[in-house]
C-alpha cells in the first residue's frame, strides 16, 4: 500500500470509528486552513457568528440546572475568478440547555448535544443575472440521553450527507427567484431495530434493521421582492420525498409488507417584513411569517399495547402563523424584540385517546402557542449582550401521556454574547 | 502642486487659449479642450447621453465622450461607463443607473437618479467639494473611495466608504462616514449609525452576500433537520424510549406475531405471540407471550386479543386460549410459565353467589358464595371469592369495610373497568394444567383432578406441587411505605427462593408516591391509575447466580396477559 491509500485509510478509519467526533470538524478545518496559501492570490471573505448563551428551562414546573449553549458559524467565500467563487460554511455547537422546540413531547430526555457541519457551495456567475450553485455537504449531531452515556454512542444520533444544486435568477437586487434540488441521505449509526435482532421465533418476516435510515429528494422553489417601497417579502415552497430504505410498511396489527415506506411532505414559508421609525431615535422592524406544511406517509401504526391498527397513522398538516417586531433604540441601539407564534397540527387519521390509552373516534390536534422576548446591547465592535426568554404552551385533545407529553407548559431563558461579523 | 492647483492652472490656460480661434486651439492644444470635463474612458453598452442642449434626445455613448454640465448619462440592464474628470478622479456607473453632471468646476457636483455609482476621487483642495447627490441623500467627499447607490422604485440607498471620510446628509441630518462603513438610507427614516466593515473594498458588502447565501443554505439545511428530528418525535410518541428507575435508557419494542414458528403447524393459524422487547446500554431482557387460540384467528387479531384473559357477555366468546407459554428473560436465565387444556368456564352472579359451570359439560357446576363470613374469637372474617382472578382472599372485618373488594372485569363495551354487578354473565378461561419454571427447575405446578374433566374453580379442582413440597410468600416495602416499590419473595421448601421487585415508575424513572394511589380503594381504580405510569419488574433468583432479569413493561401488557390481576 503506498503512502497516499494508507492517509487515505487512516482518515477513513477515523472517521468511522465510534468515539471520534472531534475528528471530523479537525480534520475538515485542517483542510480549510491548509488551503488558505493556496488561496492567499484570490479574494477572501469571511463572515463570522459566534454565539454563547447560558440559561435554564422550565418544564411544567421542573426547573432544570443551569447549562450552557454556543453556536459557531464561519463561512469564507473565495472568489477564484469573475465567474467563479466558492463558499465553505462550518457550523457547529452544543447544547447543555434546550430551547423551548426541543422540549416539545418527549424531547426532555435529551441531556445535552452537539452538532458539526461543513457544506461547500460552488458559486457561477453566468452572465449578470443567473447563478449556478452545486452543493456538497455533511453534518453530524450527536445526543446525549443520559447525563452517563459517552459523544456518539447517543441513539439518535445521526448523520447526513448532502449533494444538490441550485439556480438563482435575479431580475434585479429587488426581486428573485431560485429554484434547487437536493438529495440527502439521513443515517443513524446506533439504532437498530431491536425486533431485527432476535431471532424468527421472537420477529415477525420481513422486519427492517435500519429503520429510520432514509435517502431524501428534496426540491426547493422561493422567490423574493420589494413592494410598497421598504416591505420585502419571501416565499419558499419545499417539496420532499422521503424514502424510508428499510422500513417495512404494516399492514395490519401484525404483519409487514415487502415495501419499504415513503413519505412525502410539502411545505410553503412565507415572511413579509417592513421597516419603519418613530422620530429621531427609534426604528422599527415588523414582521409577519406564515408557514404550511403537510406529509402524507404510506406508512401505518400495529399498536401492540392496545390492540389497534391505525392507517395513515403519520399523515398531517399543520399552520404556523409568527408575527414580530424589532425595535432599535439611539444610535448604538439597544435592539428590542418581541415575537409570537401560534402552531397547529391536524392529525387526519390518528384517532386521539384517552388517559388510559383506549382509542377513541376524534382525531388528534394540537395546538401550541409560544411567545419570545430578546434584547441584545453592542458592548463591543460586532460584540454583543444578549438575553432572550421563551414562553410556550401547548394543548391536545390527546390525554393519553403516559409516554409522551402533549399537554404541557416550558419557558426558558438564555444569556450572554454573540459576535458577528 | 495640489491637484486643485493643477486643475486651476489648465483653467486659466484655457482662459487664455480661449480668446485664440477654436480651430487654432484645437490643433494646438487638444489635451487643453478635454481638461476642464470629464471623459468618458470606457464603457460597456447599453449606455447613452442626453445633452443638455438637447433634452429630448438620448444618443448612444461612445469611448472619448465629452460630459457638460446638464448632460444625463444612462445605462442599460448590462450596460457600464468609466468617467475619467480632469483631475485623475474617476468614477464607475454601474448597470440601469442614471447619473446627471449638476456642476463641475469648481464644485462637482452629480445627481444619481437610480442605480449606483463608484467613485475614485484624487485629493483636491478643501476649498473645492465633490458631492453625489441621490434624491434622498447626499454624499460630499474630499479625496476617497465610495460607493452609492439609490433605487428610485423603492427609494431607498446606501452609502459604502472603502477609504476616506464622506459626509452623508438628509433632511438637514449629517453623518460622517469612516473608511469601512456602510449606512443605509430610507425615506422618512433618520439616519442611523453606519456599520463597521474592513478597509478592503466593498467588503461590508461582500460580506452581506456571503451571510445570505449561507441564509439561502440554511433554510433547505432547517427542512432536512426536520425530517430526522421527526423520526426522534415519532419514537418518543410511540414510547420506544424511556428513564428506568435506575436512571438508565431504556428502548422499548412491543409487537404481535402471526404463526410463530415455535407453534406446530397445524395450530399456527390460531397462534399468536405478543412480544416485548427492553434494550439497555449493558443489557437485553425481553418477555414474550404465545397463545394458541381455540379456533383460526381473524384478520383483525384485536377481535381476539381483547378478549384474552376473559369478557363481560351474554354469550360465549367466539375465541378463548387453549394454551399459552409467558416467558422472561435477560438472555441467560429465564422464567417460563406454561399453562394447557384451556376451556371456558361461564360465571353468572346473581348478587349474592356466582354460578360456575362448564359449557361442554353442564353437570360440570359450583355455585360459590361471594363473601363467606366467620365469627373466630370474635373476630369477624370475610372469605371473599373472586371469580376473574379465580382466588380467594380472606379479610377482617375491619379490612373489609375499608376497601371495594367486589370483583373488577373489563367492560369491552366501553373499555373500562367496573365490578361486576347482579345479572352479569363473565366468561374467563381456565387450564387443567400449568407449570412455572426457573432455568429448567420446576418451582410450582398443578394439574387437574383426575374425578375432574374441566378445572373450574383451582382450589377444589386442582392438585398442586411446590419445589420441595411447599411455598411460602414474604412482601415488604423496601423502599418505605410512600414510594409505589413492592418487594415479594417466594421461598420454597427446597430452600431456594425467588424475589421479585416491583416499581411503579414515570416516563423519567422516578418511583410513583403512594400518593398517586391515596385515595383509591377499589380495584377498578386501581387498574385504572395503574395504566398512567410503566411498570419494571426485577426478578433474581437462586438459579440466577447473582443476575437478574429486569423488563419495563407497559401495565397494560401484563394486564391483558394476566400478569396484573
Amino acid at each position: 500500500m503506498n503512502k497516499k491509500n494508507k492517509i487515505v485509510q487512516y482518515i477513513t478509519t477515523k472517521i468511522t470509528q465510534k468515539g471520534q467526533v472531534f475528528f471530523l470538524p479537525f480534520a475538515l478545518f485542517t483542510l480549510l486552513f491548509a488551503l488558505c496559501p493556496l488561496l492567499s492570490a484570490a479574494e477572501v471573505t469571511t463572515v463570522y457568528d459566534v454565539r454563547f448563551l447560558s440559561g435554564q428551562h422550565f418544564y411544567d414546573g421542573d426547573m432544570s440546572s443551569v447549562s450552557g449553549n454556543i453556536n459557531v458559524m464561519v463561512s469564507p467565500s473565495v472568489t477564484l475568478t469573475d465567474k467563479w467563487s466558492v463558499l465553505t460554511t462550518y457550523t457547529g455547537g452544543y447544547q447543555g440547555t434546550r430551547n423551548v422546540q426541543e422540549l416539545a413531547g418527549g424531547g426532555t430526555l435529551f441531556h445535552d448535544s452537539m452538532y458539526h457541519g461543513l457544506t461547500c457551495k460552488g458559486i457561477y456567475n453566468l452572465g449578470s443575472s443567473w447563478k449556478i450553485k452545486p452543493t456538497i455537504g455533511a453534518r453530524n449531531e450527536y445526543l446525549r440521553e443520559t447525563k452517563d452515556e459517552s459523544w456518539s454512542s447517543g441513539l439518535f444520533d445521526y448523520m447526513k450527507y448532502t449533494g444538490g444544486v441550485e439556480t438563482e435568477y435575479a431580475y434585479s437586487k429587488e426581486i428573485g427567484a431560485r429554484l434547487a434540488y437536493d438529495y440527502y441521505t439521513l443515517k443513524f449509526p446506533n439504532y437498530e431495530s431491536l425486533e431485527s435482532w432476535q431471532s424468527a421465533t421472537l420477529s415477525r418476516e420481513l422486519v427492517g434493521a435500519d429503520v429510520l435510515n432514509s435517502g431524501n429528494h428534496l426540491l426547493t422553489l422561493g422567490g423574493w421582492a420589494r413592494f410598497l417601497g421598504r416591505a420585502r417579502a419571501e416565499m419558499t415552497f419545499f417539496y420532499n420525498l422521503r424514502n424510508y430504505q428499510d422500513q417495512p410498511i404494516a399492514v395490519n396489527l401484525s404483519d409487514l409488507s415487502g415495501s419499504d415506506r415513503k413519505d412525502k411532505t410539502m411545505a410553503l414559508q412565507t415572511v413579509v417584513s417592513y421597516p419603519w421609525a418613530m422620530g429621531s431615535q427609534w426604528r422599527f422592524v415588523g414582521d409577519l411569517g406564515f408557514s404550511w406544511n403537510a406529509t402524507n406517509s404510506d406508512q401505518n401504526r400495529a399498536d401492540a399495547q392496545q390492540n389497534e391498527f391505525i392507517k395513515d397513522y403519520y399523515d398531517y398538516s399543520e399552520i404556523s402563523v409568527s408575527p414580530g417586531v424589532t425595535a432599535a433604540m439611539g444610535s448604538k441601539p439597544w435592539v428590542f424584540s418581541v415575537s409570537a407564534s401560534y402552531t397547529k397540527r391536524n392529525y387526519s387519521k390518528r384517532p386521539i385517546q384517552d388517559s388510559d390509552g383506549a382509542y377513541l373516534t376524534a382525531k388528534t390536534k394540537m395546538t401550541e402557542i409560544s411567545t419570545a422576548f430578546g434584547v441584545s446591547y453592542p458592548i463591543a465592535d460586532n460584540f454583543k449582550a444578549r438575553f432572550i426568554s421563551t414562553l410556550a404552551w401547548a394543548d391536545s385533545n390527546m390525554k393519553y401521556e403516559s409516554v409522551y407529553k402533549y399537554n404541557y407548559k416550558i419557558s426558558n431563558y438564555l444569556f450572554g454574547f454573540t459576535y458577528e461579523y | 502642486m495640489g491637484p486643485l492647483r493643477r486643475v486651476q492652472k489648465r483653467s486659466s490656460i484655457q482662459r487664455w487659449a480661449y480668446s485664440l480661434s477654436l480651430t487654432s486651439f484645437l490643433f494646438i492644444f487638444p489635451a487643453a479642450v478635454f481638461a476642464n470635463k470629464a471623459i468618458v474612458k470606457s464603457l460597456k453598452p447599453p449606455a447613452q447621453v442626453q445633452r443638455a442642449s438637447s433634452p429630448d434626445t438620448w444618443v448612444n455613448i461612445k469611448k472619448g465622450f465629452s460630459l457638460n454640465v446638464g448632460d444625463m448619462i444612462r445605462t442599460g440592464k448590462k450596460g457600464r461607463v468609466i468617467i475619467r474628470m480632469s483631475d485623475g478622479s474617476k468614477m464607475l456607473l454601474g448597470p440601469s443607473s442614471r447619473l446627471t453632471v449638476q456642476e463641475y468646476a469648481p464644485n462637482k457636483i452629480f445627481g444619481l437618479s437610480t442605480g449606483w455609482l463608484k467613485s475614485f476621487i484624487k485629493k483636491f483642495k478643501r476649498k473645492s467639494k465633490f458631492k453625489v447627490k441621490t434624491p434622498l441623500a447626499a454624499a460630499s467627499v474630499r479625496g476617497t473611495v465610495f460607493e452609492i447607490g439609490y433605487n428610485e422604485s423603492t427609494k431607498q440607498g446606501y452609502l459604502d466608504v472603502s477609504k476616506g471620510e464622506v459626509a452623508l446628509s438628509k433632511g438637514g441630518q449629517e453623518v460622517l462616514l469612516h473608511a469601512g462603513q456602510r449606512l443605509d438610507f430610507l425615506p422618512d427614516v433618520p439616519l442611523g449609525t453606519p456599520t463597521s466593515a474592513t478597509q478592503q473594498g466593498s467588503a461590508a458588502a461582500a460580506r452581506s452576500t456571503v451571510r445570505r447565501e449561507v441564509g439561502l443554505g440554511m433554510s433547505k439545511e432547517q427542512v432536512m433537520l426536520a425530517a430526522a428530528a421527526e423520526m426522534r418525535l415519532a419514537e418518543y410518541q410511540e414510547g420506544k424510549t424511556l428513564i428506568d428507575v435506575h436512571g438508565k435508557r431504556v428502548r422499548l419494542e412491543q409487537y404481535i406475531i402471526r404463526q410463530p414458528k415455535d407453534v406446530t403447524a397445524a395450530l399456527r393459524d390460531r397462534a399468536f405471540k405478543l412480544v416485548s422487547l427492553n434494550d439497555r446500554a449493558d443489557r437485553f431482557d425481553y418477555f414474550y407471550y404465545r397463545g394458541v387460540f381455540n379456533t383460526t384467528l381473524p384478520d383483525d387479531l384485536s377481535l381476539a386479543l381483547n378478549g384474552l384473559t376473559g369478557s363481560l357477555s351474554a354469550t360465549a366468546p367466539t375465541y378463548f386460549l387453549t394454551e399459552y407459554e409467558m416467558g422472561m428473560s435477560n438472555t441467560q436465565d429465564y422464567i417460563k410459565d406454561n399453562a394447557s387444556d384451556g376451556h371456558l368456564v361461564q360465571i353468572s352472579y346473581d348478587g349474592t353467589d356466582f354460578t360456575l359451570t362448564d359449557p361442554t359439560d353442564a353437570t360440570n357446576t359450583r355455585t360459590i358464595t361471594e363473601d363467606e363470613q366467620s365469627i373466630i374469637n370474635g373476630v369477624t372474617y370475610h372469605k371473599i371469592y373472586d371469580p376473574v382472578k379465580d382466588s380467594y382472599t380472606t379479610l377482617t372485618d375491619a379490612q373489609y369495610q375499608a376497601g371495594d373488594y367486589r370483583p373488577v372485569v373489563l367492560d369491552m363495551s366501553n373499555d373500562t373497568f367496573r365490578n361486576i354487578s347482579s345479572g352479569d354473565t363473565y366468561w374467563r378461561t381456565s387450564f387443567n394444567s400449568y407449570s412455572h419454571v426457573i432455568n429448567g427447575a420446576a418451582k410450582n405446578s398443578y394439574a387437574a383432578k383426575s374425578t375432574v374433566s374441566n378445572v373450574l374453580v383451582l382450589d377444589s379442582d386442582a392438585d398442586f406441587t411446590f419445589a420441595g413440597g411447599h411455598m411460602l410468600v414474604f412482601s415488604e416495602s423496601p423502599s418505605g411505605t410512600d414510594l409505589l416499590h413492592d418487594q415479594a419473595t417466594v421461598f420454597y421448601g427446597d430452600g431456594t427462593k425467588t424475589t421479585y421487585n416491583n416499581y411503579i415508575i414515570s416516563d423519567e424513572g422516578d418511583i410513583g408516591p403512594v400518593s398517586s394511589f391515596a385515595n383509591i380503594t377499589t380495584g377498578i381504580a386501581y387498574k385504572n391509575e395503574l395504566l398512567n405510569w410503566n411498570y419494571e419488574q426485577v426478578i433474581s433468583a437462586a438459579e440466577f447466580q447473582g443476575r437478574t432479569i429486569d423488563l419495563v413493561i407497559s401495565p397494560k401488557m401484563l394486564i391483558q396477559s394476566g400478569v396484573i390481576k
